[in-house]
């Protein structure tokens, strides 16, 4: 949520593309490894292309809980209101 | 900052006109390219296949051209344009027939042949099947080359509407963590995050994916451009020669080429006249024993009058770039689970298509851009108790 808040200081393209550069590093390594061996290769190939469909996951599951948070902040404002 | 925002202007311009024009299109794509990522399996859970007989490993293989012989008895009035092992099932062989040697063979006949005793097993009709439809949705929409390189256009412009996207990902992220979602905001805030999220997420996958797609719809066009450079260029003392009326043995050119080639293994026969030898000879087309170069082929051309190996080469660059990109657009190279996340994958990337065209009709809608109603919204909830 501050994130979002305006004034907050500007990323940088370091910032910004930090996390996508390494996926896409990862998801190239997962792409050709199953193409140059069987095996481990095929393994390592599972678990890079993995990646990117977890952190998609994890980035939504956080999400959640920081409305959770919100939700019970508000609910605790409104009980103050009504004390 | 003006001349770097013009330029960012003229990047949302491509990524959204790109994919205007392929959404539609990538979404049929995506959908049927789903069930065709198992279709192996699809096909055995709706369809009965005669098993060929077990055999223990070493057994040697029948003699290829009794194979064949029972294989033309059971489809007359065919003739043999390749004869294939069986890459999923070594005790079958598979003929591939059609009703002349000059005619286009995507509309040729499997005959199943046992690869141990030679016997007929099935010669199934799959033009019916579930899997036969998607993949002709799926390669040419039943409209042929013309649709094969329509969708092979739309293919380019899903590329450029994602590395457009990667651009204009920057300035959408400028405030934002990585991965924010902002689950409390109304549907456009929500699935704005959703399409950043997931598509930078997968940005690799879908290049992969989409542009060894667009290799794969100029296969026909490689192959065209193959037979008449190197195939030619190999057979050139044969072009005036009649073509072959008694070919000598199959299993005898098939000998003689793994001799040429003794750390190879055959992929399959193309017989003389068929598109992938010249009327003179057998290409006999070897693969390589890791899993790298079973992908790639070299073809041995045996004279079919004679018998004797006329020329062996590797593959020009162009031939071996679509077989290398076959397997990265079909996911089928890393057993069952490279498929199921394959499959995955896919699912997200249509939800990256439905969420971005939902934005695109938002903002035609109210007339507005998203960034302006981002800000409206951005607005509105400044709200205290919201943002606190």
């Amino acid at each position: 949520m501050t994130s979002a808040r305006p004034g907050v200081r500007r990323k940088t393209i370091g910032q910004i593309f930090g996390i996508p550069l390494l996926t896409a590093l990862l998801s190239a390594i997962g792409l050709v490894s199953a193409l140059v061996g069987d095996g481990i290769w095929d393994s390592v190939s599972w678990v890079m292309l993995l990646f990117p469909i977890l952190l998609c996951v994890y980035c939504l599951r956080q999400a959640q809980k920081r409305v959770r948070l919100l939700i019970d902040r508000i609910a605790e404002a409104f009980s103050e209101l009504g004390a | 900052m003006a001349s770097a925002s013009s330029s960012l202007r003229k990047w949302a311009w491509v990524h959204k006109w790109s994919s205007i024009v392929c959404t539609a299109f990538m979404l049929l794509l995506c959908i049927t390219g789903l069930p065709l990522i198992f279709h192996e399996e699809i096909d055995d859970l709706l369809h009965e296949q005669v098993k060929a007989g077990q055999v223990p490993e070493g057994t040697p293989l029948v003699d290829l051209d009794r194979a064949v012989a029972s294989g033309l008895a059971a489809a007359p009035k065919q003739v043999a344009h390749f004869l294939i092992w069986d890459p999923d099932d070594a005790n079958s062989l598979l003929l591939s027939v059609g009703p002349s040697i000059d005619v286009n063979p995507t509309d040729n006949r499997i005959i199943r042949v046992d690869a141990h005793t030679g016997t007929f097993l099935d010669a199934p009709d799959v033009t019916g099947r579930f899997t036969y439809i998607m993949l002709k949705l799926h390669t040419d929409m039943f409209a042929g080359l013309p649709g094969k390189l329509f969708l092979g256009l739309m293919g380019i412009l899903f590329c450029a509407a994602i590395v457009s996207g990667v651009v204009v990902y920057a300035p959408s992220m400028r405030k934002l963590n990585f991965g924010a979602y902002r689950r409390e905001r109304p549907r456009i805030v929500r699935w704005l995050d959703l399409h950043n999220l997931a598509g930078i997420l997968l940005v690799v996958w879908m290049l992969a994916v989409g542009f060894t797609g667009v290799i794969n719809t100029w296969a026909d066009l490689v192959i065209k451009v193959w037979q008449f450079g190197q195939l030619a260029e190999m057979t050139s003392q044969y072009a005036d020669r009649p073509p072959v009326t008694q070919p000598t043995s199959l299993t005898a050119a098939v000998a003689t080429a793994q001799q040429a080639q003794p750390d190879m293994k055959p992929a399959f026969v193309a017989f003389p006249g068929s598109i992938f030898s010249s009327k003179s000879h057998y290409g006999v087309f070897m693969r390589g024993n890791t899993p790298l170069t079973a992908k790639l082929l070299k073809p041995a051309l045996i004279d079919a009058a004679t018998g004797k190996l006329t020329d062996t080469r590797n593959l020009p660059w162009y031939v071996t770039a679509l077989l290398i990109s076959q397997p990265l657009h079909f996911g089928d190279y890393g057993g069952m689970p490279l498929k199921i996340i394959w499959a995955v994958l896919d699912v997200i990337t249509i939800v990256v298509l439905i969420t971005g065209l939902y934005l695109w009709l938002r903002r035609r809608r109210s007339g507005s851009s998203v960034e302006r109603m981002l800000a409206a919204t951005q607005a509105a909830s400044n709200d205290p108790v919201l943002t606190s």
